[in-house]
């Protein structure tokens, strides 16, 4: 009976309570990943948290921090090599720091993630091609935005969808497409076009040969400036990375918004947690009710699913693995997270109620952002995908 | 608009002549006043220019301020009618179609006048001193003012904590109460009500529905402070702010009806809440689903309409289906407030339980509506310019509301599963 009053004392109980951080798995802790994360938790912490509440309407409060962040960080070099002024980081280490930091970064600004998760995933993408080269300068230099423009409705030659059109004039390649960019196509500096030249690759194209349409208004991720936009280009056949370029692509973003997702979902959790502690239903705390005490318990429940399936990710992406293999788990855990983290701030804004749906809330800020990526990311159409991965289904 | 959309199921015996006539006049309403501005709601959140002039149109100009008064006032008697919750909800769900900000900003206008000008419990002294308000050709609108700042749902859970936590006050002084306390989030608050329902105790901290007073205060009465319009994730056209009483006065015969009648009359509200609540979201559904007929029709993925891939049918069949059932639902639940003599008082624990029980459904299926359709449509359907994401964000707080899922459910299974402790 003592142990149990012990037990029951709120002291104890606050001890017991487990913190909401879950280091991720040994193989994927290393020393490059932890300081970077830290730099980025510090960066968030001085430039983001402090205004999030007004992100939205204050365009310049998340064009500084996505500048500090690319910049002083130097989240923009990371693949860059080190005699250029990035930080070289190599192909065994990549997983783990993008893993570490793009969930600091969810935690923070899902949009400002965004637009660096196409910038990241388009130059890894690019790496031991001659395109490499181009993007280093670029990416060395200044302030850089890369907008991923993927296959569009329409005809049906890339599973579906559309690809921009190449032809080839002499030694270059003339390159023609129409619609909307994943991301920041209103403020990119090049565009990572998704065309038909020798199958299916990906044509890295200056913004000057970019026409782009009025600014979008989107439900969330502020910091992705987009539009729909009219590319007609004649660039050099060393523009274009062939090959399984753009599965690497897709594998690397699938990644990055797993990793952003998760740090989205952990901070949903964070923000219902000091909630329940506070908010008083049937005289006593929300948490401690049993029909709201099940609903938190399936927040943290996808949280930590969320981030055991992109760990997965990131363990499978270290080992000597088909790339095919790779890439169609890639779509699993991009799907499973964005789910997750959708599911966590939109359950949680079930028990906040007002309070949740309220700006100064923060909440609300993560429920759009983590619908907005969901969105994006198709999930009818990457089902299919998995379709024809994992049973072979003859769908395109 | 060119196409012709089909009508999700209900049972057409019971549509009223003039249901059928207000459902024409609020979508000629919504095509002019409505859908041309409506992607800029957003941005007059606080302001309300283009919100209002729509908003005036529709109480003002087509009467709807007056509907619910008894004819004797002036009004239409809606409140007398046996299509009483079959016209409640028709003009949720057209107005819903359009923004579901307005329709929660003309229902809750209609919501405190329920406990007094609806049969059997019309209180006609009270009638003939708030009705004329509503008869000037003024935008005249009215809020209920119920949940607290340390309360939350725990207000609206008459049946488990009967007004024990409420510290809003009235205590008699004469022939007045005098009204103290503060309260979060009334639709119509901000400086937009000119009347206030508020919820009250005249017992601190005592669990007895005697002490649950329900009384009208003018919103420009000396000691009624309104603060500045919150910002939320959507529903524009719905201002939402703090309200503080600091001794205000009113005449002792406001209090809507008494002892123990208050807490009884008032439940109407959360029957008609919850009908409204249910009726917008299904006219948001629709909404997205002509939305998705169009667009779906336009987009082309593998080659042919994006409507035409058997996995994009599929979800929209998925969503056609949800609407279909709610529609179905709304109408049997509007049918059973139009006939108290079959189903039972529009207060009982029944009704209470199944209104609660619709509107946890329809809202559910309302958000996941909303949900697929963004998702089919990706980055079509996180766009402002496709208003799917818009009905997305404002249909959310449908389902949060008046207490949301978690008492919904509770009041469903004690009355379904008569529980005793819940």
């Amino acid at each position: 009976m003592i142990v149990q009053k012990d037990f029951m004392n709120v002291d104890n109980k606050e001890l017991m309570m487990m913190k909401l951080e879950f280091k991720n798995i040994s193989e994927l802790r290393s020393d490059v990943a932890e300081m970077l994360a830290k730099s980025v938790h510090e960066w968030a912490e001085k430039e983001v948290i402090p205004y999030r509440a007004w992100i939205d309407d204050e365009a310049e409060i998340a064009d500084k921090a996505l500048k500090k962040l690319f910049l002083d960080i130097g989240m923009q070099k990371l693949v860059v090599p080190e005699a250029k002024g990035g930080a070289g980081i190599s192909s065994d280490d990549l997983p783990a720091v993008l893993l570490r930091s793009f969930e600091e970064i969810g935690k923070a600004d899902a949009g400002i993630g965004f637009v660096l998760s196409a910038l990241v995933s388009a130059s890894i993408s690019s790496m031991e091609t001659e395109v490499f080269d181009y993007l280093s300068d670029k990416l060395s230099n200044r302030l850089c935005k890369i907008a991923i423009f993927p296959p569009q409705f329409g005809k049906s030659d890339f599973k579906g969808f559309e690809l921009a059109k190449t032809v080839p004039v002499g030694d270059k390649i003339k390159l023609k497409g129409f619609g909307r960019p994943l991301n920041s196509g209103y403020d990119a500096d090049i565009f990572a076009v998704f065309c038909n030249y020798n199958g299916i690759s990906v044509a890295f194209v200056d913004a000057e040969n970019v026409e782009r349409g009025e600014k979008i208004k989107s439900a969330g991720l502020v910091a992705s400036k987009n539009c729909d936009v009219k590319i007609n280009a004649e660039i050099d056949k060393s523009r274009i990375s062939t090959g399984n370029a753009w599965k690497k692509l897709y594998t690397y973003l699938n990644l990055c918004l797993s990793a952003l997702c998760v740090g989205s979902a952990y901070d949903s959790c964070r923000i219902l947690r000091e909630w329940s502690e506070k908010r008083i239903v049937r005289g006593k705390p929300l948490r401690d009710n049993t029909v709201d005490a099940s609903v938190i318990a399936n927040v943290i429940r996808d949280t930590l699913e969320a981030k055991a399936v992109a760990q997965m990710l990131a363990m499978l992406m270290l080992e000597n693995r088909d790339d095919e293999e790779v890439y169609a788990f890639s779509i699993v855990s991009a799907l499973k997270c964005s789910e997750s983290a959708f599911n966590s701030a939109d359950r949680a804004m079930e028990l906040m109620a007002s309070q949740g749906y309220a700006r100064e809330g923060l909440l609300e800020k993560q429920w759009r952002d983590a619908k907005s990526i969901r969105a994006i990311l198709n999930p009818n159409h990457l089902l299919l995908e998995l379709s024809a991965n994992y049973f072979g289904s003859r769908l395109w | 608009m060119g196409v012709v959309f089909l009508e999700f199921a209900r049972i057409r015996e019971f549509e009223s002549p003039l249901e059928k006539y207000m459902a024409e006049i609020i979508r000629d309403w919504g095509e002019k006043y409505v859908t041309p501005y409506r992607r800029n709601f957003d941005e007059d959140w606080k302001e309300h220019r283009t919100i209002e002039p729509a908003l005036e149109k529709l109480m003002v100009d087509y009467g709807i301020q007056t509907a619910v008064w008894p004819e004797e006032f002036g009004g239409w008697g809606l409140g007398s009618s046996d299509y009483f919750g079959s016209i409640c909800a028709r003009v949720m769900e057209e107005i819903g179609r359009y923004d579901t900000g307005i329709a929660v900003s003309v229902g809750v206008t209609l919501w405190p006048i329920f406990v007094i000008a609806v049969k059997p419990h019309i209180n006609y002294d009270l009638c003939a001193e708030f009705a004329p308000l509503f008869m000037r050709k003024k935008l005249t609108m009215a809020a209920n003012a119920m949940t607290e700042p340390q309360g939350g749902s725990d207000i609206e859970n008459l049946d488990e904590m009967k007004g024990k936590t409420i510290r809003t006050t009235a205590k008699l002084d004469g022939d007045e109460w005098v009204i103290n306390g503060h309260k979060l989030w009334p639709t119509n608050s901000g400086g937009v009500a000119d009347l206030f329902g508020v919820v009250c105790t005249t017992n601190p901290g005592v669990p007895d529905e005697k002490n649950f007073a329900y009384i009208y205060v003018p919103a420009n009465l000396p000691g009624v402070k309104q603060g500045e319009p919150y910002r939320k994730a959507g529903m524009a056209a719905d201002k939402n702010s703090d309200i503080w009483f600091e001794n205000v006065r009113v005449p002792k015969r406001y209090r809507a009806w008494g002892e123990g009648l208050d807490a009884k009359y008032f439940r109407i509200i959360i029957s008609t809440g919850c009908l409204g609540s249910a009726g917008m979201a299904l006219g948001a559904m629709e909404n997205i689903y002509e939305i998705l007929f169009e667009k779906c029709s336009e987009l082309r993925y593998r080659g042919k309409p994006l409507k035409e891939n058997t996995a994009a049918a599929a979800v929209l069949a998925d969503i056609a289906a949800e609407i279909e059932i709610c529609r179905s639902a709304v109408y049997t639940y509007a049918r059973m407030l139009d006939r108290p003599d079959y189903y039972g008082d529009r207060f009982s624990a029944e009704i209470i339980a199944r209104g609660r029980a619709l509107k946890l459904k329809v809202c559910d299926a309302c958000c996941r509506v909303a949900e697929k359709a963004m998702d089919l449509l990706t980055h079509y359907g996180i766009d402002r310019n496709y208003d799917v994401e818009k009905h997305w964000r404002d249909v959310k707080i449908i389902q949060l509301w008046m207490g949301g899922r978690q008492l919904c459910q509770m009041d469903v299974a004690r009355y379904f599963y008569d529980c005793k402790q819940l």
